[in-house]
């Protein structure tokens, strides 16, 4: 456990708000940017941070301490997520129009127009990839976690994840021989 | 399986270690294996640039606090509230449809299936008495119709009542015997 969470926990659960903002501007960049590549918008990743930090604010009292705190939120990202993923997938199923429910894209928030190309491709390529392969593919290349850490939030066997990985990176570079 | 399967195999962390010092061995030695593993990660590299992973700070101090704000006036995520919609829909969908192919049968005793003394046994003391205390007349004053109806509680279709009269009167003519009515 990092000590200074550990401070801040203590600290929050000891009535100081103030900690709380601390521990999620300490997390608030990678729960968005982990969000923001899995579902592949601005707006549905923004409502999963909100909902993660808020999460965080009512559970934080409770936290066990068994894990790291950053193992927890990961988790907690990880799961709005793929749950974020798949509500948008059964509304699809059941969307009258056969046009796919619209998923709003919203790069103004990005200044740099380098920048918007670049996240256009990031997104163009993340998601062509299935769920559980777009998730270990980020988490490895990009959160730039190990296999166990990745196990621990995901709950999967290393094995299965290493598999994920593969089958990931394979598509990958078929995408790109045909680009 | 070929090259570059390998390589992607390795990258994974799927080779066993023997496996693995194997294919290490072999890009010491092989040039085009060690170009392909370098153009794979190369094209790696390449992805992993298009992260930018920055945002204007301002944004993510207004998101902390509107999510103050949501903390505060207790607005919880919608997919709570969806969760619950889709249980309740369900628990209502099933009654109507349990409703429809299951119909709950009918409380009027048919006269075919009329058990004088289970019916007593299942009416309580109040029903009785009730028909002592608002009934004037003799019990043979009234039409076996009206008896059934009372017993009942509900109309009975004439037709079918002529059909079985004879049985009723017998289950009447038992029920006064036993001094109930």
């Amino acid at each position: 456990m990092d000590i200074d969470d550990k401070e801040l926990i203590d600290e929050f659960i000891s009535g100081n708000k103030a900690a709380f903002n601390k521990i999620a501007a300490k997390y608030q960049n990678r729960i968005y940017w982990h969000a923001r590549k899995m579902v592949g918008n601005h707006e549905d990743a923004d409502e999963i941070m909100q909902e993660v930090l808020i999460v965080l604010y009512k559970k934080l009292p409770t936290f066990n301490f068994s894990s790291s705190l950053f193992t927890w939120i990961y988790t907690i990202v990880s799961r709005r997520s793929i749950n974020l993923i798949n509500r948008r997938r059964i509304k699809n199923f059941f969307s009258i129009s056969n046009d796919e429910v619209e998923v709003k894209t919203n790069y103004d928030l990005i200044k740099n127009v380098e920048d918007k190309e670049k996240l256009e491709k990031l997104d163009k390529i993340l998601q062509s990839l299935p769920v559980k392969q777009r998730e270990v593919f980020i988490m490895r290349n990009f959160d730039e976690l190990s296999y166990e850490e990745i196990s621990k939030i995901t709950g999967k066997s290393i094995g299965g994840l290493k598999a994920n990985y593969f089958h990931a990176l394979k598509k990958i570079m078929e995408k790109f021989e045909n680009e | 399986m070929n090259n570059k399967e390998r390589i992607l195999r390795y990258f994974s962390g799927l080779m066993s270690d023997d496996e693995k010092i194997k294919f290490e061995k072999e890009l010491l030695d092989s040039k085009e294996l060690n170009s392909l593993k370098e153009k794979i990660e190369y094209q790696l590299n390449e992805i992993k640039k298009l992260d930018i992973s920055e945002m204007d700070e301002t944004y993510f101090s207004q998101a902390r606090f509107n999510t103050m704000e949501r903390i505060a006036s207790g607005t919880f995520p919608k997919y709570k509230i969806r969760r619950y919609a889709i249980v309740v829909s369900l628990i209502i969908t099933f009654f109507i449809v349990a409703r429809i192919f299951n119909p709950v049968e009918s409380k009027e005793i048919s006269i075919e299936n009329f058990n004088v003394n289970e019916y007593f046994i299942t009416t309580d003391e109040y029903d009785l008495r009730d028909f002592e205390e608002n009934y004037f007349h003799q019990v043979d004053d009234y039409s076996t119709e009206e008896k059934l109806n009372y017993i009942n509680g509900s109309s009975v279709n004439n037709y079918e009542l002529f059909q079985v009269a004879s049985e009723f009167d017998d289950i009447v003519t038992s029920i006064e015997n036993k001094k109930i009515l």
